[in-house]
């Protein structure tokens, strides 16, 4: 790769030739050569680096600048210090929304044993139909979340949905599963789980797919059979793949928002036992008016993904293992 | 090879350069100084048809002046989260529609142009409104905006199942004791049919009954809140007794699950409080024709109830005042007025307001309710109106399912009502 030697080329170049010749230095002379090369270089960064500064960073830092103000209603602010955070830690609101997030992600880590199990039965040689298999599986993952929500919300219905109407033939009375609150969380958490159960089994059938034939050969030579293959050799392969499938669920059941909006919304009476911390911030940010305080539960949302990730990146020594 | 590299990243280089010179030149374009094109944004799909009518007039007898329509529902808040956002970033639609909820939100904060001015100048006649119309059109003595329609609540009836169970039609010498005793009479649980919709949480519903019962929702100059009182109380409690103690109507969540309005117009149940901007919803609707009238909502202490009305007004940020205000005044006139009146919905313009019982369907028997329009109190709101709001929403909804009291929950509700309106007065 040329780039990576004009990269490495001013330190060996500088220190050798500059004495001796009134030549310019060899780096120079690379450089004249590929004259276009930084200049391409920046020009070929520079439409990610200015969109992650504009969409990324920059928001980002007016964000934890807003967390300490309270935003006037359309515009201009005043400076009231960490008070958005006392409010907060005092909101009984934030701390339901906390444990209905905890919940909703307690449900997305449960969920992964079944992505592995799904992956591993994609996985297996001579399956019929398997691509079919496959696009069942993937296609939640490439329909619009808004149809996910509106076409789950019909099912869901209490009085005319599908979900009901298949219960009631098995003599089960099934409740309102939006608008009651013991069940709402459970039903929004289901939808969550498939809607992302085939891109946790694309990544996990592509780990799968890594592990060598010949471990499983070996077992297969000494007697082991297909339960004890899963467990003694899938499972633990597996784990660097499912470390990966874990970080990227659980950020991304923090992160719930869509569905909670779509399927139970504002004037839903289980909006308590359903609401998110993101759905907090939505409620404050943008139906409230209260941006300060809406940037001030997004930093929060921050460090709590941040600490969570970190818990995690330090638990995987216990159980990750590398080949 | 090397050198048809080097071409390659020249000629991508001259492309990202000719590109963000294109870009830069697309925002620099100068607009042109004869043509005009403004932005009404709006929320009623319902009304959309007649919106379009009247914008074609206005063009045809304003030409260089253009108007683009842009729909959002109110569904999950859409209308005001993207109004919001377009304040904010200065980049709102010319002329939008304001409804009650947030109007006191929007003009005290700036969104609004005031048109005392234009209407002055236009020597526009504004005893066409009713004086209720320009009092909700105003803010601290300012016209804000154009009153565009008004409305009230009214008891909606299914005359087919009071005929199936013998009970008398509502007349407008109705009591709330004539209400509770029909809806009883109506309700057969097991056929899933109900008497009347009782939906506690929504504001609209109990707001008409607190001030039927002489009460206040927001005291007269708006610094605080009525609700700690026994009007307040006795005029919440019949909700919550149709829903609990009497048992005529659906469940909260069967209403959450599936929108009142339609199980109302699909006859599962008899009566509901709905506003007169229903007639637009359902005049072409086969089913509510032949089997839907209307009656004044039932007295208690006093009559009338809770009014709204829309107000078409100018942004603060538009870059076409002028046009702005001659599309308003157009809005603003008979003509107009006539054309959203057939389409079902009461025009601010009073003289045109029987047009509106005119074109609904006979056998609704809408002319009966006309005296509910001047009956009607302010809509009570206020700036931060959404803190107390869906405060107060959860609240009560803990009183309904029977987790609290209602004088616990009223004195919380006006507390913190009090708070907000201390905080934004």
């Amino acid at each position: 790769m040329s780039l990576r030697q004009t990269t490495n080329e001013p330190m060996t170049g500088a220190a050798s030739a500059a004495p001796v010749t009134a030549r310019p230095p060899s780096w120079k002379r690379k450089y004249a050569l590929h004259r276009g090369e930084p200049l391409a270089g920046f020009a070929l960064i520079a439409p990610t680096v200015i969109g992650l500064g504009v969409f990324i960073l920059w928001p980002a830092a007016q964000t934890l600048f807003f967390s300490f103000t309270k935003q006037g209603t359309f515009s201009g602010y005043t400076w009231i210090g960490i008070q958005n955070f006392v409010d907060i830690f005092g909101d009984p609101v934030f701390y339901g929304a906390l444990i209905n997030t905890a919940v909703l992600t307690g449900f997305t880590i449960a969920a992964v044993p079944i992505a592995i199990v799904c992956a591993v039965l994609l996985n297996t040689e001579g399956l019929r139909a398997l691509t079919l298999y496959r696009v069942i599986y993937f296609l939640p993952v490439v329909t619009l979340p808004t149809a996910v929500g509106l076409v789950w919300k019909y099912l869901y219905n209490g009085d005319y949905g599908l979900l009901n109407s298949a219960l009631a033939v098995v003599g089960i009375d099934g409740p309102s599963w939006l608008s009651d609150s013991r069940f709402v969380l459970v039903a929004v958490s289901m939808v969550a789980i498939w809607s992302t159960l085939g891109y946790n089994i694309v990544l996990l059938l592509a780990g799968l797919q890594s592990i060598p034939k010949s471990y499983y050969e070996a077992a297969e030579l000494d007697g082991a059979g297909k339960i004890r293959t899963f467990f003694t050799i899938t499972v633990p392969l597996l784990t660097p793949t499912t470390f990966f499938v874990m970080i990227i669920s659980v950020i991304g059941a923090l992160k719930t928002f869509d569905l909670v909006y779509l399927m139970v919304g504002a004037d839903n009476p289980a909006l308590g036992s359903a609401r998110t911390i993101l759905y907090l911030f939505y409620e404050r940010g943008f139906t409230q008016f209260n941006g300060g305080y809406a940037a001030a539960i997004a930093l929060v949302t921050l460090v709590i993904i941040g600490v969570v990730t970190l818990v995690q990146f330090r638990l995987q020594k216990k159980w990750v293992h590398y080949e | 090879m090397h050198h048809n590299r080097v071409k390659l990243q020249r000629a991508i280089v001259a492309m990202s350069l000719v590109a963000s010179v294109a870009l830069v030149g697309c925002a620099t374009a100068p607009a042109g100084d004869e043509e005009v094109e403004l932005t009404y944004a709006f929320w009623d799909q319902t009304q959309a048809a007649a919106m379009e009518e009247t914008i074609a007039n206005f063009e045809a007898a304003n030409p260089g002046i253009t108007v683009k329509t842009q729909v959002t529902p109110r569904t999950g808040d859409a209308y005001n989260t993207k109004l919001r956002t377009g304040v904010s970033s200065g980049t709102a639609p010319d002329v939008f529609w304001l409804g009650k909820l947030d109007y006191p939100t929007y003009v005290d904060g700036g969104a609004v142009l005031p048109i005392d001015a234009f209407v002055e100048e236009s020597g526009f006649d504004l005893s066409v409104f009713s004086e209720g119309s320009i009092e909700g059109a105003s803010w601290k003595g300012e016209l804000m905006g154009m009153p565009k329609d008004t409305d009230a609540y009214l008891l909606w009836y299914n005359r087919t199942l009071f005929e199936e169970a013998g009970v008398a039609e509502p007349t407008a010498d109705w009591v709330q004791q004539d209400l509770i005793d029909a809806s009883i009479a109506l309700t057969d649980a097991d056929a899933e049919q109900y008497g009347f919709i009782a939906w506690p949480p929504a504001n609209q519903y109990w707001f008409n009954t607190v001030i039927q019962e002489g009460g206040t929702v927001i005291s007269a100059d708006g610094k605080s809140s009525g609700l700690d009182s026994p009007e307040a109380r006795r005029g919440i409690q019949f909700w919550v007794d149709m829903l609990n103690e009497y048992k005529v109507s659906p469940s909260i969540q069967q209403m959450t699950d599936t929108n009142p309005e339609d199980m109302f117009q699909s006859g599962k149940v008899a009566m509901i409080y709905a506003g007169t901007w229903n007639v637009s919803l359902w005049k072409d609707t086969p089913y509510v024709q032949e089997n839907v009238a209307v009656a004044p909502m039932p007295k208690i202490k006093a009559e009338g109830g809770v009014g709204g009305g829309v107000t078409n007004v100018i942004s603060a940020s538009t870059d076409h005042p002028d046009a702005a205000w001659k599309f308003l005044e157009y809005l603003g006139s008979e003509e107009a007025a006539i054309i959203q009146a057939e389409g079902g919905i009461v025009p601010a313009y009073t003289s045109a307001q029987h047009v509106w019982a005119d074109a609904a369907p006979d056998s609704m028997n809408v002319d009966s309710v006309l005296p509910a329009l001047t009956d009607a109190s302010p809509y009570p709101t206020s700036v931060g109106v959404r803190e107390w709001g869906d405060f107060g929403k959860a609240e009560l909804l803990k009183v309904y399912e029977g987790k609290l009291d209602l004088e616990t929950a009223l004195k919380n509700f006006a507390a913190e009502m009090d708070r907000v309106l201390a905080a934004n007065n």
